[in-house]
């Protein structure tokens, strides 16, 4: 969901915020950011950016910092071949396969699905000006501040949410505020 | 048989939590286990490995079959006491965990397959290591004695940890369910009767190390491995019940840890189907199999029960508590295994708060006589009120 | 008290519809009823090493066991089930049943000559038709096949599977392999091919003990102890594919209670929801593929308190898996009464008969 598919209250409500500089994301990578009470993680797969709320519906375990893997299909016993046109972010404690687009599971459609944020890229020079109007707000996480301020020419990444409750936070059920090392992907 | 309850009740406001089921996974070879072993064998074990062990033949999920933020700075699973402190002791303000190590039979396969003194030393090795590495790190860790149950005087192992130095943190004796022959029979008596002398509960632990992993063989799966967790008690109980170990052994009292808990009400009407129709060829028992089952034993929660619909959850809890096993069911976490459960979300707070209490930590703190922290343990909504 | 019996009610009393009683027993009464049907060569090998018969039957119902046979069905010393009239008699006519499936356990799987496992299966599934489901057409029956050779076992199939009354082929629960392995394949397409149930049953031969905790004492322990290779074996089954490979396929799991069925299949659910791509042929649920691929007969049935049975009944799921049998002559102290009072109103007809007709193709 983007955007520009909301309604225009919709876009009233929805705030944006700036979590990182595209080239901090390589393809293969990941952030995991806190963005207003919320943990999300931001995934580059293959030049494509998603973003997942690092929240697992099943358990409440920390979602993204699980693998992220080609699916495994098969036509029946005995078959098995890599599908690589869809990419799961599995769940480090269950395993659960998440698709990476939109957080859909498959084998319980109806019931269960992560929460998907939409990640947009937006040019250095727009987000700037929504910057002074106090539109974007600033991330709190392990980016430096000042790196945001570096280059007007660069692209950033940019978060787009709804506020939540007072009071509410949206965290892993796991130890969310230690240190997330980066993991290589596929 | 009535337990005297030595334990301090949680303050109102919080409701105690107690892990039973935690496992250290260290290797031989890290310096935890392998300063406790001589020399002789470390070389051994260099050289020659660990014999055949059984395992490998399946390929789990991962190495460990952890999950994937458990691992530590050094990328190992399970050895580092300060990463279960943060991910579990503290996180879930527990008042104490108590440590399995599965590893050590696992990696022995029981201790059949290599020199008996190897064997014998690797147990106590691992044992002294829980002491030392773990119990040092923090007084809210307790431990498990390993024995090696088919091995030639392994009940003495548990004598020399009870009566060491850590004694008093050692609060379990722990087995493989399955081995060369089922539990009940006589020659594992004296484990028994080491139990009933230091009145420590016998606990037992996936996986097994008997014969063949299910009675028509291997399995090929790790998921079908998994699955099969459950059914190694279903040979376990019935030999320990009908073998009259109970009776022989009235205050002995049996932990089921990571074999599930819900098949038990009807695996206890069909034992009691059983006894009815072979009273006469059990004639030796005093009762029923479903009154030493409610008496003896008790049961960790994982793997956690997901039912195919929510609303069925609360009928298994029920028919739980109404087969009379309500005090019988214990909280555990499974850390660092990728099917590791919260305490918040296995026993959650839409669920009574007597049964919350009892299955976080109070039914654990009657087992095993470890005391809840007073003020210590995740907040209790009813108390709140 | 035990309504197999018929003891303080009446069929109709208990049940007035149609009743398919699906597992009833034929027992080979010697070796001597076999001999015309088995070529010379066998005849006189037999004769001449003095050999009384497969062991694993004794071992599967030792003679003086309650469970091997109610006192009731017994005639004197003579091997219970071992003539027709008797389970005319005994079963078939107090239950006025439209049909039954009878099943005779003879322990092929414990004759290791590859050869005489042959003929032997032969020999029985030979006398089966022309000595039982030749002369009561409410019989139909259950092949027997070699334990250890698919292929053989698959010929045999082919051989008698035509017969219009043999709907079943027999794998007894105790074998070298869990049987979702695919080196049982080859009988899975005979089955298929000549449209026939696969009946798991009690009995059967282990590589070593047929327990992984080892060799029971008791032989009340030993029974309690084999729901874990009924449910291994349906394991094996699910999470191979077997199903998806043989979409077609029905099983049946007789003797092995059902109770403890929807507790151990939402294990299954749990593990393959985050284990799936070890095993990817699976589309849908373990338990929804047992629901498909799988029923199971009601003896022994071990029913608890009423409303606990109720309630696992209904976990099952909304379709009736269940199927009413007297296991005649094995003793079972279950009260068929209490059964139809905890199923649902609806599941009922299905229970006593209508599941069987369907599955079975009566």
């Amino acid at each position: 969901m983007s955007a520009a598919q909301t309604t225009p209250e919709q876009r009233q409500k929805v705030a944006k915020y700036v979590v990182a500089k595209v080239d901090e994301l390589p393809p293969g990578g990941r952030l995991i950011v806190d963005v207003d009470g919320r943990s999300i993680g931001i995934f580059n797969v293959k030049g494509s950016y998603y973003g997942i709320l690092n929240r697992c519906p099943h358990l409440g375990g920390p979602l993204c910092v699980g693998d992220v893997v080609p699916d495994v299909t098969s036509e029946g016993q005995g078959h098995m071949e890599l599908d690589e046109s869809t990419m799961w972010l599995t769940c480090p404690w269950h395993n659960w396969e998440f698709d990476i687009t939109n957080g859909q599971s498959y084998w319980n459609p109806k019931r269960l699905k992560a929460r998907p944020f939409s990640v947009e890229i937006e040019g250095g020079r727009a987000v700037l000006q929504e910057e002074e109007e106090g539109v974007t707000g600033r991330v709190k996480g392990p980016y430096q501040a000042e790196k945001i301020d570096v280059e007007v020419e660069e692209d950033y990444l940019v978060v787009s949410l709804r506020p939540l409750r007072p009071g509410q936070q949206v965290r892993p059920a796991g130890p969310a505020d230690r240190p997330t090392p980066l993991k290589e992907d596929r | 048989m009535t337990l005297t309850d030595p334990v301090t009740a949680a303050t109102d406001s919080r409701l105690g939590v107690i892990d039973v089921d935690f496992h250290p996974m260290p290797l031989p070879t890290d310096p935890q286990v392998a300063e406790h072993i001589s020399p002789r064998w470390r070389e051994y074990i260099r050289d020659y490995g660990l014999g055949y062990v059984g395992g490998g033949q399946i390929i789990y999920q991962r190495e460990f079959t952890q999950r994937l933020d458990a691992v530590d700075r050094n990328g190992r699973v399970g050895v580092d006491p300060q990463l279960g402190i943060e991910q579990v002791l503290d996180l879930y303000d527990m008042s104490a965990a108590v440590l399995t190590s599965p590893q050590t039979y696992i990696i022995t396969h029981g201790g059949h397959n290599m020199p008996e003194a190897l064997a014998h030393e690797l147990y106590a090795a691992y044992n002294d290591a829980l002491a030392k590495t773990w119990c040092g790190a923090d007084a809210r860790y307790y431990a498990s004695i390993a024995v090696a149950r088919d091995l030639k005087d392994a009940v003495k192992e548990i004598e020399r940890c009870k009566e060491g130095p850590a004694g008093d943190r050692f609060v379990q004796i722990l087995m493989t369910p399955a081995g060369q022959d089922p539990l009940g029979k006589r020659r594992y008596w004296d484990i028994f009767e080491a139990a009933e002398h230091y009145d420590i509960p016998v606990g037992f632990h996936v996986p097994g190390y008997g014969r063949f992993p299910t009675g028509a063989g291997h399995q090929n799966f790790y998921v079908e491995m998994h699955a099969a967790f459950a059914a190694l008690p279903m040979g376990l109980i019935p030999s320990l019940i009908f073998e009259g170990v109970f009776d022989r052994f009235p205050k002995l009292r049996i932990a089921i840890l990571e074999q599930a808990w819900d098949w038990v009400a009807p695996f206890s009407w069909h034992l009691d189907a059983l006894y009815e129709t072979h009273r006469d060829e059990v004639r030796h028992l005093r009762r029923k199999p479903s009154e030493y089952l409610r008496e003896h034993f008790w049961f960790s929660t994982q793997p956690l029960e997901e039912t195919e619909h929510p609303d069925q959850l609360e009928d298994v809890f029920r028919i739980w508590e109404e087969t009379g096993m309500g005090d019988k069911l214990m909280y555990s976490s499974d850390w660092p295994h990728w099917d590791s459960d919260s305490p918040y979300e296995s026993v959650p707070e839409s669920f009574p708060e007597d049964r919350r209490r009892r299955i976080l930590g109070q039914n654990a703190s009657t087992l095993y006589r470890i005391p809840l922290l007073p003020g210590h343990g995740l907040p209790n909504p009813a108390a709140a009120r | 008290m035990t309504t197999a019996l018929l003891e303080d009610t009446t069929r109709d009393a208990l049940w007035s519809g149609a009743v398919i009683d699906a597992d009833v027993h034929a027992n080979v009464p010697g070796l001597g009823a076999l001999f015309a049907h088995m070529s010379p060569v066998w005849v006189e090998g037999i004769k001449e090493r003095g050999w009384r018969g497969p062991i694993s039957v004794g071992l599967a119902y030792p003679p003086g066991s309650p469970t091997t046979s109610r006192p009731e069905w017994r005639r004197d010393r003579a091997v219970p089930a071992s003539q027709l009239s008797w389970l005319q008699q005994d079963v078939l006519d107090p239950w006025r049943s439209e049909a039954a499936i009878l099943n005779c356990y003879s322990g092929v799987d414990s004759i290791r000559h590859p050869d005489l496992a042959q003929a032997y299966a032969s020999a029985v599934n030979n006398w089966l038709i022309e000595e039982w489901l030749g002369r009561d057409e409410r019989l139909h029956g259950s092949i027997v096949i070699p334990a250890r050779d698919p292929i053989a076992a698959a010929r045999e199939i082919d051989r008698v599977g035509a017969h219009p009354r043999v709907r079943q082929v027999l794998l007894p629960v105790r074998a070298e392999r869990l049987y979702g392995q695919r080196y049982f394949n080859p009988i899975y397409e005979a089955a298929v091919r000549n449209d026939l149930v696969v009946g798991i049953t009690w009995g059967g031969t282990a590589e070593d003990a047929p327990s992984p905790t080892g060799f029971a004492s008791w032989h009340a322990e030993e029974v309690a102890a084999e729901t874990q290779l009924y449910l291994s074996h349906l394991t094996s089954m699910i999470l191979e594919g077997t199903f998806s490979k043989f979409p077609s396929l029905r099983v049946t799991v007789m003797e092995g209670g059902f109770l403890w069925v929807p507790v151990w299949a939402w294990g299954v659910n749990k593990k393959w929801k985050g284990l799936r791509r070890e095993v990817p042929w699976l589309q849908k649920t373990p338990f929804e593929t047992l629901r498909d691929h799988v029923r199971f007969t009601v003896a022994p049935a071990a029913l608890g308190p009423e409303e606990h049975t109720a309630r696992t009944i209904e976990w099952l799921g909304p379709d009736n898996l269940l199927m009413f049998a007297t296991d005649y002559p094995h003793r079972r102290d279950d009260d068929i009464g209490t059964l139809l009072k905890v199923v649902p109103e609806g599941h009922r007809a299905d229970l006593m008969g209508g599941t069987a007709r369907d599955w079975y193709g009566l």
